[in-house]
């Protein structure tokens, strides 16, 4: 291809999914709107979207919670993972973080006065329990599992099992961050840590809505025993008083109306994580992680970094994959036209197979 | 107030949250800082968790709950790392005169203070009361973060946006620890701030008449009761003073939701040392008020009939 016909850059550094809210939801956020919904709301969330997570919870993921003291509405995943932190690691103690972490988690832990330790992945990008339980010990409070994990890795059942055993031999609070939960691009069956035997009692299941298009609407969940979120949802108020109003509405429309959606845009994924995949491989890129979940792809960068001049000159410009816990990978976004997506898999691919060639020799 | 367009602002998900991370961005374990009593008990919470000390400066119902900058200076220790102003506050409604901020301001660089200057009522005033902002006085830009938002003026509060202003260098630290505890404030509600700030603002002039007309039913029963309370100056509130019923506010507030079914707020939440006291807000329509108010009065008014 010659420089005269390679468009405008191919921006796929999007921290995404980027998926835009539906018509049906954002109607129905307009409708609360004009009903009144612009006040403070119930403190832990609108009755009507907890029953709806708590249902989700139960019928989708095997977690049984109760509604009323068990699900607390949370500015987004991030005040549900922050809350939860600051509750349990405020007197210190260290967070197993099991890798690929992203960076922002690594400094959560460490601002909700906790230590911690990072839990090398594969070199597959793949979440290993062994490394897990070797930095497990006496100073450990808890574990804080993305399940995919950040770099979009489906987390088997034997290696939920073996973190498991984990949590339980040394006694940790258990923190499953499942944002990507609706988002699995292969098997939508993968359970979640709290259905697993004995894990319910010690675990905090966290959610969003971004796979329904409401990333910027800032909605998040939490859910668990009551002993373990009261005090996170006290803090929450502390925090923030509430939950975003009109963007509770829009869950809970998103929740209503959003499955078949939902089943398009995560078909719609798979099959630009395919092509793009395939794009990048027919062009000699190697380490090419395919996602199991979510809406990035991850290649090996061969050693250049997102702003390298040899990749903006293929007009290709890609995100770090060192946000997800994985230097030194370039991170690409799926929220893209096909034939973008093709296009940039196709330049991106020529340069990183010239200097992966390079660092191999 | 000095502010630097492109990094003075940090977008929050609502004021009180702005408040939290400027605790935590500023304060070292073991600093203190002083705090107005009675007070909103959140910012002890956010002092506490960043590893602070809270230190009350009483106020007094006689001043209206005014904060005395020599009490202020008074309560100074070498651990003194912050002053935290709230005006018009809450729970008492009392307004931070001109010449209060004026001495505040001096005591503020005199003692190499960090200022939170939340300003969440600034908009609503009664009786020509001046709001004047600590960090538009000279010398202050540099040591003051403005806390704000759009839930009391602007009838917001379910949107959950609002902003701190401050020093670039104290911004950045802000607004990374935004990012870690909630990111981004809700895209829908930052526009919605912005229609607020710039769409007609006739809104506040219907917003104030409105709350003046609530308050004057408020005060002219409490008159009639023979309570006083400090005069409420700016906000919804007005922080009562139940000791002429010889029973404590928590009693007082029980009696009334039991017998006149309106529930107001006993003093103690907002501080130990105001069991006398009662948080009364004006924010339901005026109907409800006055007719909440007149359940009030006939069942203190019986209690006084002869048998």
């Amino acid at each position: 291809m010659s420089a005269a016909t390679v468009p405008a850059t191919l921006d796929l550094s999007g921290r995404g999914p980027l998926r835009a809210t539906s018509a049906a939801v954002r109607h129905a956020a307009k409708a609360a709107l004009d009903a009144g919904a612009t006040h403070y709301t119930d403190r832990p969330g609108i009755a009507p979207l907890r029953e709806a997570i708590a249902v989700h919870l139960a019928g989708q993921r095997g977690i049984a919670v109760r509604p009323e003291t068990e699900v607390v509405v949370t500015c987004g995943l991030q005040e549900a993972l922050f809350v939860a932190l600051q509750v349990t690691l405020a007197g210190g103690g260290e967070a197993l973080l099991p890798g690929p972490v992203p960076r922002e988690d690594v400094e959560l832990v460490r601002f909700a006065g906790g230590t911690p330790r990072v839990a090398e992945p594969t070199a597959e990008l793949k979440t290993d329990p062994r490394a897990v339980a070797e930095l497990a010990g006496p100073h450990s409070r808890a574990l804080v599992l993305r399940s995919p994990n950040a770099a979009g890795c489906a987390l088997g059942q034997s290696v939920l099992e073996e973190l498991a055993a984990v949590v339980t031999e040394h006694d940790l609070a258990l923190f499953a961050v499942e944002p990507l939960a609706e988002l699995h691009l292969v098997d939508s069956t993968v359970p979640s840590m709290a259905a697993l035997p004995g894990l319910a009692p010690r675990t905090i299941t966290i959610g969003d809505f971004v796979a329904d298009g409401l990333a910027g609407w800032r909605v998040g969940f939490l859910a668990g025993p009551e002993e373990l979120v009261g005090p996170m949802r006290r803090l929450k108020q502390e925090l923030s008083i509430c939950s975003p109003a009109v963007s509770q509405h829009a869950a809970l429309a998103a929740m209503r109306t959003g499955a078949a959606g939902r089943a398009a845009y995560r078909e719609g994924l798979g099959l630009r994580a395919t092509l793009l995949a395939d794009a990048l491989t027919q062009a000699g890129a190697r380490g090419v992680v395919v996602p199991d979940a979510g809406a990035h792809l991850l290649v090996d960068g061969g050693g250049l970094r997102p702003d390298d001049p040899a990749i903006l000159a293929c007009g290709v410009r890609p995100g770090d994959g060192g946000e997800v816990g994985a230097p030194g990978f370039l991170r690409l976004s799926l929220d893209a036209e096909p034939a973008a997506l093709s296009q940039a898999g196709a330049l991106l691919g020529a340069v990183l197979a010239s200097t992966q060639h390079e660092e191999a020799r | 107030m000095p502010v630097d367009r492109d990094e003075g602002v940090v977008i929050t998900t609502g004021g009180q949250e702005g408040l939290f991370l400027v605790v935590q961005a500023l304060l070292q374990p073991g600093d203190e800082v002083l705090v107005p009593d009675p007070g909103y008990p959140s910012y002890d919470t956010a002092i506490r968790i960043a590893g602070g000390e809270p230190v009350k400066v009483g106020t007094r119902e006689e001043e209206a709950f005014d904060l005395d900058p020599a009490a202020v200076e008074a309560a100074i220790t070498p651990r003194s790392r912050m002053l935290l102003l709230v005006s018009p506050g809450n729970p008492t409604a009392g307004t931070i005169s001109p010449a209060h901020i004026r001495e505040l301001a001096r005591i503020a660089r005199r003692h190499d203070l960090w200022v939170i200057s939340d300003e969440i009522y600034e908009k609503l005033l009664y009786d020509d009361t001046e709001h004047l902002s600590i960090g538009s006085l000279p010398g202050m830009a540099e040591r003051t973060i403005t806390v704000n938002g759009f839930s009391k003026s602007y009838c917001m509060t379910g949107w959950r946006v609002g902003w701190v202003a401050g020093p670039v260098a104290v911004m950045r630290e802000v607004a990374r620890l935004k990012r870690l505890t909630s990111d981004a404030a809700p895209l829908v509600s930052q526009y919605a701030g912005i229609a607020a700030l710039t769409g007609p603002q006739d809104v506040l002039v219907e917003y104030s008449a409105i709350y003046a007309r609530r308050r004057r039913i408020v005060l002219d029963t409490l008159d009639r009761l023979g309570f006083s309370y400090g005069l409420p100056r700016g906000g919804f509130y007005v922080f009562l003073n139940g000791s002429s019923t010889g029973i404590s506010a928590g009693e007082l507030s029980l009696k009334l939701l039991r017998e006149a079914r309106v529930l107001i707020f006993p003093g103690t939440g907002f501080g130990p040392a105001w069991g006398d006291y009662m948080r009364l807000a004006w924010l339901a329509p005026e109907d409800r008020i006055a007719e909440a108010m007149a359940r009030v009065e006939a069942c203190l008014t019986s209690d006084k009939a002869p048998a």
